[in-house]
């Protein structure tokens, strides 16, 4: 009785082999970047292209290993079962590492453009996200030199495990929704773009829901990467009435205060930390006039600092969350502390603290 | 007290993610959720200690044979009813939910009711087992999974982009009036001592009244773990932004980069960790409602095999299976919230029926 019983619970599980919904490893094609842009034809539709990476078992350069996809719709889902039909693999997005914005497409609604990618299932949120200039479909046609595998390069420049540079803006996915979403925090993203056949990714542009994107200068991009996210491994042109040298700085640490009480006007406090050591000089150095150094030092970052909060607060952008700040350390309602907010925002006051610790000379003196 | 009590109120603390609990906590979280985190921890840990010490008063016994000698048959037995229906309750939420999340992110292709029968098939099969053998199959789980998955908390609270300003948002808006169902789900995550109710049989342990550091230490456990599981989702995706996903820390766990962990994407060793946990808990929690509905029910015997347990998992199993075709997701969510709170109350009736036991044990 027992071992038929067993027979008939081991037959039974032969039904679960039978229909495994997974396809083999030959019979997909996986999608390494993709690029949204607007249709040539209808300006309300996006052309989505893919590129799909071809794996081989040889391991050096497959970089030119691909396949762009491309069709038009008027969603982006409609553009990607039409590629479905085109190809004749499963196509997986699984690895889907960095997604294109053509940068026509940041003109329309973004939420809708976003939308697909944080309903799909299978499109990881920590995927890289970027605007392509002029058009997407340049950055994903691109085959840089030697490289070992299809966008790859790409991957390198974002995911900080090659190059690390403050022009280099690193967005994920996940993060570049939540700022869309978050009342008192703007989105960003870097621009990429293809000169003279190599890439370059030097600015990056401001994004909200329902506005033109603000393209930043490549001075400014740098400042607020060193801002944002306290890059230490940078250097910084500084240029007094004599003195003109190059500050490498190892530590840099920021943070503020929103003060806003009714009697005077709101001020924003913000303490720049930074210690470096000179890495180049155009003018000779003096070891005694280091204190002099420092206060250069201070009234360049200052003067820099205040300017592009200045440009931020003309054109209402807020990437670095003072409102959601403010949210943070005000009770009442939210709606009505977002539009207080807007209110403050138009006329609130910078004042930046900067302090500076020249550590060193370099090797020489 | 035994290892195994802790492994119980551990286990529930981290099932308590696939089970709908932040999505509730998350849609409250501008109302009042830290206030109501608060309540219901220390409603719970009240419920905890009494619980838990009279069970304890009767050394070797389960919570049937103490409410079947003590109270009025009637009673006892829609008491032990009620308790092993709402014992099944909690495995079908986890079940279902895990069934769900597996459609979505391991096997779209595979049709649920597939993924369902396998589940339960391996639920059924270690709630049937002897009482003692699944506390070790639960030790082995918890071994493996409890340290990736500290690793991943861990790992998501120095993440550089959890924004702190999100989470502080929620808390000015502490001290505003929670709903039941808030502190319901709270207190859901904290309710694996119950489980003592069956596990007193073998537990055995040779004090008889929960030590108070021990106690206390459950408490801070519990605490940053609810906190944990309610801030982290709205810290990795905005206080605004939080508001929309059905599972909210599986879309978190997409969101957490390791570079050179075993694979880049944290979802995928997250939800291989969760299998265990779900299966793990649910297996727990069917194996006492089975105990539990199995006191009161005749004890018909077939080829000498008790069948009643089966019986019981059989119908439970077909329940759950079909589920997905039955309720859609805005249904199982509601009868989520209605079962939390409904937590609260079942909380102190069970307080006062052992209380009440102790007096009568005492008194003969």
């Amino acid at each position: 009785m027992k071992t038929l019983f067993q027979t008939c619970m081991l037959i039974c599980t032969l039904v679960v082999l039978s229909s495994c919904g997974f396809k083999d490893i030959d019979k997909r094609s996986f999608v390494v970047s993709m690029g949204i842009d607007q249709s040539q034809e209808n300006e309300k539709n996006y052309e989505v292209i893919l590129k799909i990476a071809f794996p081989s078992s040889e391991a050096n350069e497959q970089g030119k290993n691909f396949q762009l996809a491309t069709e038009t719709g008027r969603t982006i889902a409609e553009a990607v079962s039409r590629i479905k039909a085109k190809t004749s693999n499963e196509l997986d997005f699984g690895h889907m590492k960095i997604i294109v914005l053509g940068e026509k497409i940041l003109e329309r609604d973004i939420g809708q453009t976003m939308d697909w990618f944080t309903r799909r299932r299978d499109i990881q949120q920590i995927a890289f996200i970027g605007v392509g200039k002029p058009t997407a479909r340049e950055v994903l046609a691109h085959e840089p030199k030697g490289e070992r595998l299809p966008s790859n390069e790409l991957f390198l420049f974002f995911g900080e495990t090659g190059t690390e540079s403050p022009y280099v803006t690193t967005n994920y996915l996940f993060h570049f929704r939540r700022n869309l979403e978050e009342r008192g925090i703007d989105g960003y993203l870097p621009i990429i773009e293809v000169k003279d056949d190599i890439f370059s990714i030097m600015t990056m542009c401001l994004v909200k829901k329902g506005e033109k994107p603000l393209p930043l200068k490549d001075d400014e991009t740098e400042l607020f990467n060193l801002l944002n996210r306290g890059y230490d491994k940078v250097s910084i042109k500084i240029q007094g009435v004599k003195q003109h040298f190059i500050l490498s700085i190892d530590q840099l640490s920021s943070s503020y205060q929103i003060l806003s009480t009714d009697s005077q006007k709101p001020v924003i406090k913000y303490k720049v930390n930074i210690k470096g050591n000179i890495e180049e000089s155009m003018v000779e150095i003096k070891e005694e006039k280091m204190d002099q150094y420092n206060q250069l030092v201070e009234q360049v970052v200052k003067k820099r600092t205040e300017a592009l909060f200045k440009k931020l607060q003309d054109s209402h952008y807020d990437p670095l969350g003072f409102g959601l700040r403010y949210r943070a350390n005000h009770s009442g309602d939210e709606n009505v502390k977002v539009k207080e907010w807007q209110n403050i925002y138009d006329q609130i006051r910078f004042d930046v603290n900067v302090k500076a610790n020249i550590t060193g000379t370099g090797v020489i003196e | 007290m035994s290892r195994y009590f802790y492994y119980l109120v551990v286990l529930y603390m981290l099932a308590n993610v696939v089970a709908l609990v932040p999505r509730i906590l998350i849609q409250d979280r501008l109302n009042g959720t830290v206030m109501a985190l608060v309540i219901a921890i220390v409603l719970t840990m009240f419920y905890f200690y009494i619980f838990t010490n009279s069970m304890l008063k009767f050394p070797g016994k389960g919570q049937p044979e103490i409410v079947l000698t003590y109270t009025p048959k009637w009673f006892a037995f829609t008491y032990l009813f009620f308790v092993a229906i709402l014992y099944f309750c909690s495995a079908w939420f986890i079940l279902v939910s895990f069934i769900d999340i597996t459609n979505i992110f391991i096997n779209p292709e595979m049709p649920s009711f597939l993924i369902g029968a396998v589940f339960l098939a391996l639920v059924s099969f270690g709630a049937l087992m002897k009482t003692e053998k699944t506390l070790y199959a639960l030790e082995i789980v918890l071994l493996i999974s409890l340290p990736l998955i500290i690793a991943i908390f861990f790992k998501a609270y120095f993440n550089q982009l959890l924004s702190w300003d999100a989470i502080k948002v929620v808390f000015i808006h502490s001290f505003e009036k929670p709903s039941i169902s808030t502190i319901g789900a709270a207190s859901y995550s904290m309710i694996g001592f119950y489980f003592i109710s069956i596990y007193n049989r073998v537990l055995k342990p040779k004090v008889n009244k929960l030590k108070l550091i021990p106690f206390l230490l459950l408490g801070i456990l519990a605490t940053v773990n609810i906190f944990t599981s309610f801030l982290i989702p709205i810290g990795f995706n905005g206080v605004d932004g939080s508001e929309n996903y059905i599972y909210p820390w599986f879309s978190t766990a997409d969101s957490i980069r390791m570079e050179f962990g075993f694979i880049e994407r944290v979802l995928f060793i997250f939800l291989l960790l969760y299998i265990g946990i779900s299966i793990s808990t649910a297996t727990i929690t069917c194996h006492v409602g089975v105990e539990t509905l199995k006191s009161i029910l005749p004890k018909k015997k077939w080829k000498g095999i008790a069948m009643v347990p089966s019986m019981i998992l059989l119908v439970f199993s077909v329940f759950t299976i079909s589920s997905p075709y039955l309720f859609s997701q805005v249904h199982i969510f509601d009868f989520s919230k209605f079962y939390f709170s409904l937590l609260l109350l079942v909380g102190a009736i069970s307080c006062s029926v052992l209380l009440y036991a102790v007096r009568r044990s005492k008194s003969k």
